[in-house]
């Protein structure tokens, strides 16, 4: 495990976000809509969404979730 | 303190030293690596020392357009370039001010870029300040400039406040004012404050940037333009210097100009463009393979990888609470260890565990400041990074009760803050155990301290004996100059039968840095000093003293305890330098090198300084002058017959016991002052007046006093060797001469001549010479030994300054 916070979490790239939750991320929850592909992962003490295109068959979003609204909001999609 | 090739000497023991320990020096394996792993002594192990913190050197199209550019040209094209380049060199010129927006000049090395630039930029009447820490290469190029006579100042790193007291006081004087210094530094990765930099550019007309960005090239900026570069473009009293040798993965150098004049005018006269050979063709064709891609979109990605690598080896660090030294700018990163022994243990550990890591090590830094230097590349994964760290973390914690260092000492050396809590420190409080059969007994004056035991340790070797110290005592002490008083400290490590394995004294002062630097650095020291008394000084902490001469440590090399028993005494001094706030600790006078002593005391970040020699005259079993006479060889009694005997019946010889009139005393000090005044081999301040008097009423010493007699006869004495007698050693310690009669006379010589003679007449076994006159004292039949010092300096600074001064002086000679 890595100790980690949201700020610190920010400071990377999204490749390197996406490096950082393949090996410290734990995936919690995901979804698939005809263009997109939701995950959301928990990353020590915080989630992260993680939104694939797939039609350009690329991640295009790995943010850190800083609210509980926001994690309901990918909860409920 | 410096001596001519003492520097030299001392990193040749360091990095000996690290060669022993298999970890310098070291060679891959004759077999094709690739990425971030390499074979050393036949074993793989993951790369954390590489600068090519892209990895570009593995980059097809880098390797193509080398192999492309030999095959156009061969392997190299071998013409200066004031006559003719390689095409090639023009179409690589054109991308790199590209990828500037500045005016380019390519040079084979940043090194020959620096001694090409400087001897151009800096005018004669212009001043240089540089950083303290800035690159050795334009450090060496200054010493072109400086023996022009162009004023040179170092500042403290990074200080700019400092910095910009001096250009305000400069500035009166000097049209331009250089500031030399590193965008990134090469072994703490730490930054130059760029931004306040650029002030003082706007502020100060007077004021020129010249800077080394080696370690900010490539990963940093548009285009890969640099560290320096990253948020402000060129000024145009700015002058850069980059490598293409490390994340542009190709060799060379460039040299970035803010005005073109500039660029033009290296180009024609840079030494280095003159004469020297150019960038050869394998390291255009690759350099033209980079540059296109910092012209690409390529390279904000190759930055961003790395950049993650950074952040990500920051938390690991951050995990663990290792005591990272600085905050990283580039992709170097310094983890304090304080000493060379805990440096060179976790070192090799990790080379063990499969992972190369670079010891930080003195001349780069501090001897104190030493440290596990590592780098990151882009090549490098999160999974290698952790485990390098993990790995790091697990050895850390058992080297240093191995080499019984804690996080305290670590934080200290480095006058940092120990961090609240820390995970090592629980697991290092664990595993320490102590062993508790030595114990040091300190005391604070010779009075506390059983005669006969001190005597049985010291006397016969110089005038540190009991009675000897209890002079020093007495006449150090109350006195009006800070130089004139010292502290006391007497240490003895005994084991459980009390038996003393190591002793020696500290006497804590005030000291010339320049004690033991040729006379010629001396002179230029000492006119500084008549406006400022106390230039380049510092307080001593020494295991002796100024006036003694002698091995003042005692060791007794058979115990099997010795080591520790020094390693105590070792520690007794670094805390007594914490006490006293001294900058340096110096362990003097060693009759010769014990190797395993050396190496204990390098491991304690302490380096070997070669001393004067010393001389003893031994067998004196003679007991006639004639006899004496026929001891010495061919040409020593012709020397003696001719030189000394001759004008023997012109002295009138006194031996003066006991208390003396004021008036004599007087008289004696400027006899004293006179042979002070002469001699800066051995630069020290004047000994107190008290001194005298002290051994003047002390029964152990005595004063040997020539008179010329007939028609030189003068009412005074022409000269005076003041003698300590210490068991069966005689000692003359210190000679007081009037020279008007020397050279007719060899009053000198006669005074050796009269000591020898004394000292039989007294049954003595041998004569401690000391320093200095080697011939004359040779001549008499003494024997040369040589000696060392060891010396830890806490603050390099004014060792650097002395060390600028020395350079100069050498340039010029």
């Amino acid at each position: 495990m890595i100790n980690i916070t949201r700020v610190e979490y920010c400071r990377f790239s999204l490749k390197g976000r996406l490096r950082l939750l393949d090996l410290f991320g734990e995936l919690v929850f995901e979804k698939i809509t005809p263009n997109r592909e939701m995950g959301v992962f928990k990353l020590n003490d915080f989630y992260v969404a993680v939104i694939k295109d797939l039609e350009m068959n690329s991640v295009i979003e790995a943010s850190p979730l800083w609210t509980v609204d926001q994690l309901q909001f990918y909860f409920s999609q | 303190m410096s001596k001519t090739n003492s520097f030299y000497d001392t990193v040749d023991q360091i990095v000996t030293y690290g060669i022993e320990k298999k970890i310098l020096h070291l060679f891959t394996e004759d077999v094709p690596f690739e990425g971030t792993k390499i074979m050393i002594n036949g074993k793989q192990v993951l790369n954390f020392g590489s600068c090519s913190y892209l990895g570009l050197e593995f980059d097809e199209r880098l390797k193509e357009g080398a192999i492309k550019a030999i095959k156009k040209y061969g392997t190299q094209f071998s013409e200066s370039r004031a006559y003719v380049s390689v095409g090639s060199y023009k179409e690589l010129e054109i991308l790199l001010e590209k990828i500037f927006e500045a005016y380019c000049v390519i040079t084979p090395t940043t090194t020959l870029g620096h001694i090409a630039n400087i001897p151009v930029l800096v005018d004669d009447d212009d001043a240089v300040i540089m950083d303290q820490q800035v690159h050795n290469s334009v450090q060496t190029a200054v010493q072109i400039v400086k023996a022009r006579g162009v004023h040179i100042e170092l500042v403290r790193h990074n200080r700019m406040d400092l910095l910009e007291e001096r250009i305000k006081e400069l500035r009166q004087k000097h049209k331009k004012i250089w500031y030399m210094a590193d965008g990134i530094y090469s072994m703490f990765g730490d930054c130059s404050p760029v931004e306040k930099i650029y002030e003082f550019l706007e502020r100060y007309p007077e004021f020129y940037y010249y800077v080394d960005d080696a370690h900010g090239m490539s990963i940093h900026g548009k285009h890969g333009r640099g560290f320096v570069l990253s948020n402000h473009r060129i000024h145009s009293r700015m002058m850069m210097v980059t490598s293409l040798n490390k994340a542009f993965a190709s060799g060379g150098g460039v040299m970035v100009y803010g005005d073109k004049e500039w660029a033009r005018k290296v180009g024609t006269v840079g030494g280095p463009l003159l004469s020297s050979g150019p960038m050869q063709p394998s390291g255009i064709g690759a350099a033209i393979a980079a540059a296109k891609i910092h012209l690409s979109d390529e390279i904000i990605e190759m930055q961003e990888r790395l950049q993650d690598n950074i952040q990500f080896t920051l938390l690991l660090l951050k995990k663990y609470k290792l005591p990272l030294i600085s905050k990283a700018g580039a992709a170097i990163f310094f983890v304090g260890v304080s000493l060379p022994k805990l440096g060179h243990n976790i070192v090799r550990r990790m080379l063990d565990a499969g992972y190369y890591v670079n010891l930080g090590v003195f001349p780069t830094v501090p001897m104190k400041q030493t440290g596990i230097r590592f780098t990151i590349t882009r090549l490098h994964t999160f999974k290698e990074i952790e485990s390098m760290i993990t790995k790091l973390a697990e050895i850390f914690p058992l080297a240093m009760v191995e080499e019984n260092v804690t996080l305290q000492d670590i934080y200290k050396a480095f006058r940092i803050a120990m961090p609240e809590e820390s995970l090592l420190v629980d697991r290092e409080n664990s595993l320490i155990k102590t062993t508790g059969s030595l114990t040091v007994e300190h005391f604070k004056t010779i009075h506390d301290i059983d005669q006969q035991i001190w005597d049985k340790l010291f006397e016969g070797k110089g005038t540190f004996d009991w009675g000897g110290l209890d002079v020093l005592e007495r006449a150090f002490k109350g006195n009006s100059l800070p130089e004139d008083n010292w502290l006391f400290d007497y240490l003895l490590v005994k084991d459980l039968k009390g038996n003393v394995i190591a002793a020696t004294f500290f006497t804590t002062g005030l000291w010339k840095d320049d004690m033991l630097s040729p006379a010629g650095i001396s002179e230029q020291v000492e006119a500084k000093r008549k406006t400022d008394s106390y230039y380049l000084t510092g307080k001593v902490i020494c295991a002796g003293s100024l006036i003694t001469e002698g091995e003042h440590l005692y060791i007794d090399y058979q115990s099997s305890q010795w080591k520790e028993a020094m390693q105590l005494l070792i520690e007794k001094a670094y805390s007594l330098q914490d006490l006293y706030e001294a900058n340096h600790i110096v362990f003097r006078d060693f009759h010769g090198i014990h190797h395993e002593l050396d190496n204990l005391l390098a491991d304690n970040g302490f380096f070997r300084l070669t001393m004067p020699d010393s001389h003893v005259i031994e067998g004196m079993e003679w007991k006639t002058s004639e006899e004496f006479y026929h001891t010495l060889s061919i040409n020593s009694r012709n020397h003696l017959r001719k030189k000394v005997l001759r004008h023997k019946d012109q002295f009138d010889i006194d031996i003066i016991e006991g208390k003396v009139p004021q008036k004599t005393l007087d008289y004696w000090y400027r006899l004293y002052l006179n042979v002070k005044e002469k001699g800066l081999e051995l630069n020290t301040f004047a000994l107190p007046r008290k001194l005298f008097k002290a051994i003047s009423e002390d029964h152990n010493w005595e004063v040997i006093q020539l008179h010329l007699k007939d028609r030189y006869a003068q009412e005074l004495p022409c000269c005076v060797i003041f003698c300590y007698k210490s068991g069966r050693a005689y000692i003359p310690m210190i000679i007081g001469m009037d020279y008007t009669f020397n050279a007719k006379f060899g009053i000198y010589r006669q005074a050796l001549y009269q000591v020898v003679l004394r000292a039989r007449q007294l049954g003595m076994e041998k004569i401690l010479l000391g320093f200095s006159a080697t011939i004359e004292k040779k001549k008499i039949g003494a024997r040369v030994v040589p000696t060392f010092a060891y010396m830890h300096a806490r603050d390099t600074f004014q060792l650097e300054v002395l060390s600028s001064i020395s350079k100069v002086s050498a340039a010029s000679n």
